[in-house]
């Protein structure tokens, strides 16, 4: 792995990692509403700091795998991007379901899958809306850069 | 502007030398001239006539298929020249290389948006569009300044 994909890796897999960090946090703090328990006397278990991270890791790897090629290629058709972005999306949903199971996150019930479905969700689009609105303010930079550029060249 | 045309000595090669109080506006414009004067590019058509483009008029220089072409506003000749030699010949003025087979103007550049994976779509003056790779936004920022 080069050292540029590396970092691509480290950041999805720290970004993941906040997000279901984040996620355990809405969630542990739902069900002590529910179940009226103070939040100063809950905790989060250890081993769950490593279900974090292991799931963080695998969701890294599967960005690579699908995004890579959007990130370095540009002879790459809108199609496939789009195609690549909805395999991505389903590896992401797919591991989340499948970890959360085996980590114990949830019951096999239905409603606890749908749930686990909506917080992949949820996380999967606060990945993708930090991406979105941190492009979004470069461009925006670029453009402005670009217009004092231009009026340099108008001026010499 | 008083000009004096001399010869120069037999086997010395044309100079031109300005003598100036300051730099001022008219005078950088006409070195500016003179750089670009200097810098046109001979291009080629199918036809095989041979044009001498300036390159304030190129939007983007592009690699296909082994060959390189400059694109203006609506024609496209063909280049000799590899893009790392006119990357050396032109990208520390308004050239810019933004992918592995794309040198862009960024005179020409109307604006830039954000794009899939990271990377960023320059939007043409002349209505066509230019994918900026990833590994090259850093490079591209650097020469705008952020």
């Amino acid at each position: 792995m080069t050292g540029k994909r590396m970092i691509r890796f480290l950041n999805i897999t720290a970004l993941t990692a906040l997000g279901s960090l984040i996620a355990c946090t809405v969630w542990c703090g739902i069900t002590l509403m529910q179940q009226g328990k103070a939040l100063s006397s809950a905790y989060i278990p250890y081993a769950t700091l490593y279900d974090i991270l292991i799931l963080s890791v695998i969701c890294g790897v599967g960005t690579e795998v699908f995004l890579g090629k959007i990130m370095e290629s540009t002879d790459i058709t809108p199609v496939e991007v789009k195609t690549r972005y909805i395999l991505q999306y389903l590896f992401i949903v797919a591991a989340v379901l499948i970890c959360g199971y085996l980590f114990g996150w949830y019951s096999g019930h239905p409603v606890g899958m749908l749930m686990m479905w909506f917080t992949a969700t949820a996380v999967y689009g606060m990945v993708y809306l930090i991406s979105f609105l941190s492009g979004r303010k470069t461009a925006a930079d670029m453009n402005s850069k670009l217009r004092e550029f231009k009026e340099k060249k108008m001026f010499l | 502007m008083k000009i004096t045309i001399e010869s120069p000595p037999p086997g010395g090669e044309d100079e031109i030398i300005i003598r100036a109080n300051q730099l001022d506006e008219r005078i950088m414009a006409l070195i500016g001239a003179l750089k670009t004067e200097s810098k046109k590019l001979p291009a080629y058509q199918d036809d095989g006539g041979i044009y001498l483009m300036d390159p304030a008029q190129i939007y983007y220089f592009e690699s296909v298929d082994d060959k390189v072409f400059a694109y203006g506003e609506k024609d496209i000749l063909e280049v000799k020249l590899k893009l790392y030699e006119l990357e050396s010949r032109f990208g520390s003025e308004d050239f810019i290389r933004i992918s592995k087979s794309m040198i862009l103007n960024l005179t020409k550049v109307k604006r830039f948006a954000p794009y899939a994976g990271g990377r960023f779509e320059a939007f043409l003056l002349n209505g066509e569009k230019a994918v900026i790779s990833r590994q090259y936004v850093p490079d591209l920022k650097k020469r705008l300044g952020l």
